[in-house]
C-alpha cells in the first residue's frame, strides 16, 4: 500500500496529549513491547491489515478449491450439494446459503455474472471487484463472453465450451478451475495459496507453482 | 516468503469468526487492527501455532477470563477485539514473551502519559 493509514499509533508532538483508553493502552503497550523486542514490525502488521481486508474473503473459496482439489470424496460431496459442502468447511451463512461449485475441465470452462444486480457470495470470495458490479460486464458477459474473457487476458481453445452462469438472491456460484499441473504433493494450504478470486469467478487463471507472487 | 501475506492470513471459524460487515472485515477503530496484525504476525514468525491462538480465543470467548496483567478495566459488554486482545496478552505471558510486570508498567506509562508514542 503506497498510502500509510493516517490513524496507525504514534502520536506526534503537534498532536495535543489526551489519555488513551484502557484498550488503547494496552494494544499499544503489546506493539510498543513486541517491537522492542524484535518480534513484530510497523510495516509488517500495516501489511496484515491491508492483506486481511483485501485478501481474507477470496481465502476462503481457495480453500474449498483446494479440498476440491486434492479429496476426491470432498469433491463428490461438493458436486452432489455444493451449499453443504461448503459449510463442512465452516462457511455458511451470509449469502452463501444455495452455492453451486462450478468444474472446469480441458472441454468447459464456467463463468457467472450478476446480470441484474450485484449477488456475490461474500463469505467465500469477499469484497466484490469494481468491474464485477460493472454494467460492461454484466451485460457483455452473456452475448460475447470470449471476448469479455479476451479483455482479462484469458483465452481458451476454441474447442472449449463456454458456460456463463447467472447468479440471484437466491443461488450464488464458485467456479472450480482445474489443479494446475506440477502440484503432487502440495499440502491444501500451498495448492489453495494458487487459487485467485478471478479463478473462482472464472475471469482468470490460478497462479502456476512457483511462480513468485506478484 | 514474507511478503505472501495473503497466503498466511488464518481462518478463524464458529464462535470465533471474523466481526464482518456485509461479507467485508471490518475493524471499528485502529487499535482493532493492530491487535489483529500483531496477533498473525507473530504466528507467522513462528511464536505460536494457530490453534493456540485459537483456542485461547474461544476460552475468552466462553468465559471471560484472563490474567492479572492482560485484565482491562471490566467493558460492560466486552467486545471480540477486546477478547482478542486478552488472549494475546495471556499467551505472550505464558509463552515468555512479555513478563506481567512489564506489560503492567508499558500500560500505565500510556495512560499516564509518561510515554505517548508506540515506537
Amino acid at each position: 500500500m503506497a498510502e500509510r493509514p493516517h490513524d496507525h499509533d504514534h502520536d506526534h508532538d503537534d498532536h495535543p496529549w489526551t489519555p488513551p483508553s484502557d484498550i488503547e493502552a494496552r494494544v499499544r503497550a503489546l506493539e510498543s513491547l513486541l517491537v522492542e523486542k524484535g518480534l513484530t514490525t510497523h510495516d509488517a502488521i500495516d501489511t496484515l491489515i491491508s492483506a486481511f481486508e483485501n485478501d481474507l474473503g477470496p481465502m476462503h473459496g481457495a480453500r474449498v478449491v483446494a479440498k476440491a482439489w486434492s479429496d476426491p470424496a470432498y469433491r463428490q460431496r461438493l458436486e452432489a450439494d455444493g451449499t453443504n459442502a461448503i459449510a463442512e468447511l465452516g462457511y455458511r451463512g451470509l449469502q452463501t446459503e444455495h452455492v453451486k461449485a462450478l468444474f472446469n475441465s480441458a472441454t468447459d470452462h464456467h463463468m457467472w455474472v450478476c446480470t441484474l444486480c450485484s449477488c456475490y457470495p461474500w463469505t467465500l470470495l469477499g469484497i466484490p471487484p469494481v468491474w464485477f458490479k460493472s454494467a460492461p460486464y454484466r451485460s457483455r458477459v452473456v452475448s460475447h463472453p470470449r471476448e469479455v474473457l479476451a479483455d482479462f487476458g484469458v483465452t481458451l481453445d476454441p474447442t472449449v465450451k463456454v458456460h456463463v452462469w447467472d447468479t440471484s438472491a437466491e443461488q450464488r456460484y464458485i467456479v472450480i478451475p482445474e489443479r494446475p499441473d506440477g502440484t503432487q504433493g502440495f499440502t491444501e494450504e500451498q495448492l489453495a495459496a494458487l487459487v485467485t478470486r478471478d479463478s473462482m469467478i472464472g475471469t482468470g487463471f490460478v497462479k502456476r507453482p512457483g511462480a513468485t507472487d506478484e | 516468503m514474507s511478503n505472501d501475506s495473503r497466503a498466511t492470513i488464518p481462518t478463524m471459524d464458529g464462535v470465533v469468526a471474523y466481526p464482518r460487515k456485509n461479507g467485508e472485515p471490518v475493524f471499528d477503530a485502529p487499535w482493532q487492527s493492530r491487535a489483529f496484525g500483531m496477533v498473525v504476525n507473530l504466528h507467522t514468525q513462528g511464536a505460536y501455532p494457530w490453534d493456540e491462538f485459537k483456542q485461547r480465543l474461544i476460552q475468552h470467548v466462553a468465559q471471560g477470563d484472563r490474567a492479572a496483567a492482560c485484565a482491562a478495566a471490566p467493558a460492560a459488554n466486552p467486545g471480540y477485539y477486546d477478547q482478542w486482545v486478552a488472549a494475546f496478552c495471556d499467551l505472550l505471558i505464558d509463552k515468555h514473551l512479555i513478563s506481567p510486570d512489564e506489560m503492567d508498567q508499558r500500560v500505565n506509562d500510556f495512560k499516564t502519559g509518561v510515554r505517548q508514542q508506540v515506537y
